[in-house]
């Protein structure tokens, strides 16, 4: 039994407040904020809500403290935690736990304060005597080790990893809930300071408060919402390993594994796609997805990325809300992604919108590009 | 199966370090080789491991170079072991920047303080090379620094 096409929707979509919290905020504070607006997004109710999907790194048991903090009693909920990429899995289960009827209104929330508490209380390492002794700046050294084969194997060079911070920046500018407000070129990236060779700290994601939420309900009845829903087409997820140490080839990411599936049960291929967002935790991850996912051939994004191809006036809109790199990176990213996805088949961008956006993608990295998971998004044109 | 009443897998590599030795495992059904050590065999479940002690030598997979505050830069790489297994190290006596794809390197015990105990890290080899396994060796470059990048000497770091 496979799921279906067009089955499902997201129906409300919004962030929590973005940046710089209050002190003392709480993460499930900033998942109850998200929670309220994507209900008012879409105009249903908390009690609507049966079906309750969340992860975080401070909140081990995220669906039963939201659960708490809502007072709601949901038939159905899942905590899978597999990093980034684990709100892009909580799409797919909870399409999967819709079509079976186990849940009708299903929420997927998301929040963190990284930024105010420190990354490093946020996300405390797991200890592993194989790998801590040499000190790598997790996540960032694993990414770069990556970067570093395919430097080494395809010729990409740091301008070209430069242009992918560089695109997102462009499109940041355009968006007005952006956490970087100032243009950014190849050269100040270059020599901003190094943090894990070959990355500069800007080569890295930002890191900040916020969180999101969204609200999935079956087809029929997100017809007579609020809004134009956002169809799910395709879904496909992927584990590939754990430890950097054990990915089989770093040039290669299981995106190349969930595209194929994704793609498959959307009936689409990559020609068909309007817009990407792509989760962007560093530089070296759009490029590889873009590679993984079908856009350019492998060992050819930076080539892509250095022709213009996805900033803003590019062949391929890419991280149109200026991505993690420059829009907001509050730890676990992918339901921020999850949004943009949505917002754009919604043709909610301004100025950032893009043209006759009927099919988005979004594709959610977890740990050190250890999970890979993509959702297909499709306006009512494509059911 | 091993007795985790009597002994764990990090226990026995330990154990092997603490004497200058890196250990591995190899499933004894099919031959080959892994690591970071376990209790089964990863793929099989089998139970039929043996330890064994590596000849040491290997080649940097990936390489990064990690900047911290008031701490000089250091290097953090993975390294193909000739046996046939992965692990992630450090490759000291060169340069972190120096450290390159495709570099030969050998093991050395670091002896760890209070809280960290004894562990492997790697050295480049000066040449000739002991040993390079042809599948490797076919590769790899004649230098015994290794290839050198087309970013070589940028990105100093500062």
């Amino acid at each position: 039994m496979s799921l279906k096409r067009g089955s499902v929707a997201v129906v409300g979509a919004a962030e929590s407040d973005l940046g710089q919290v209050a002190p003392h905020t709480s993460p499930v504070d900033l998942m109850a904020q998200a929670t309220m607006r994507a209900l008012d997004d879409c105009g249903l109710k908390l009690s609507d809500i049966d079906g309750v999907f969340s992860a975080a790194s401070q909140v081990r048991t995220a669906p039963m403290t939201l659960s708490e903090y809502l007072r709601i009693k949901p038939r159905y909920f899942d905590g899978t935690t597999i990093g980034g990429s684990s709100f892009m899995t909580h799409v797919a289960h909870a399409q999967a736990a819709i079509e079976h009827g186990l849940c009708e209104v299903a929420l997927i929330a998301y929040g963190s304060t990284q930024r105010s508490v420190s990354r490093a209380a946020a996300s405390p390492r797991e200890p592993n005597p194989y790998e801590n002794p040499y000190r790598p700046f997790m996540p960032a050294s694993a990414y770069a080790m990556a970067a570093s084969r395919h430097m080494h194997q395809y010729g990409t060079t740091r301008e070209q990893l430069a242009e992918v911070a560089v695109a997102a920046r462009k499109w940041a500018l355009l968006n007005p809930k952006a956490w970087e407000k100032e243009p950014l070129t190849v050269e100040q990236v270059l020599k901003s300071r190094m943090v894990s060779y070959p990355f500069t700290v800007r080569d890295c994601c930002l890191v900040v408060d916020g969180g999101g939420a969204v609200i999935l309900t079956s087809a029929a009845r997100a017809k007579s919402l609020k809004k134009k829903p956002a169809y799910v087409l395709g879904v496909g997820e992927s584990l590939s390993h754990a430890n950097i140490s054990s990915m089989p080839d770093l040039t290669v990411s299981a995106a190349a594994v969930s595209g194929p599936k994704a793609y498959q049960m959307a009936g689409l291929k990559p020609s068909d796609i309007n817009m990407l967002s792509l989760y962007d935790a560093f530089t070296i991850t759009p490029l590889l997805f873009l590679e993984d996912l079908g856009f350019c051939p492998k060992g050819e994004g930076g080539r892509f990325v250095a022709s213009g191809a996805i900033a803003p006036g590019g062949k391929l809109p890419v991280n149109t809300s200026g991505g993690g790199l420059s829009y907001c990176h509050p730890g676990m990213y992918g339901l921020l992604v999850i949004i943009e996805a949505v917002r754009q088949v919604r043709g909610e961008c301004d100025k950032r919108q893009v043209k006759d956006c009927n099919v988005a993608l979004a594709h959610g990295n977890g740990g050190v590009l250890s999970s890979q998971c993509t959702v297909i998004f499709g306006a009512p044109s494509t059911v | 199966m091993s007795d985790l009443m009597k002994q764990s897998p990090y226990g026995v590599f330990l154990d092997h370090c603490k004497k200058g030795e890196l250990a591995y495992q190899v499933n004894a059904d099919d031959g080959k080789a892994f690591f970071y050590p376990r209790v089964v065999a990863p793929g099989t479940g089998s139970d039929k491991l043996e330890w064994r002690v590596s000849k040491g030598l290997g080649t940097v997979y990936a390489t990064t170079v990690v900047y911290t505050k008031d701490q000089p830069p250091h290097n953090v790489a993975l390294i193909d072991v000739d046996e046939g297994f992965r692990m992630m190290s450090r490759v000291e006596d060169v340069d972190p920047l120096g450290v390159k794809i495709g570099m030969r390197v050998q093991v050395k015990m670091h002896p760890g303080d209070e809280k960290q105990p004894t562990y492997p890290v790697f050295t480049p080899i000066l040449t000739p090379d002991p040993s390079p396994p042809a599948e490797r060796g076919a590769s790899s470059s004649p230098s015994p620094l290794g290839r050198r990048g087309r970013d070589e000497g940028r990105g100093g770091g500062k």
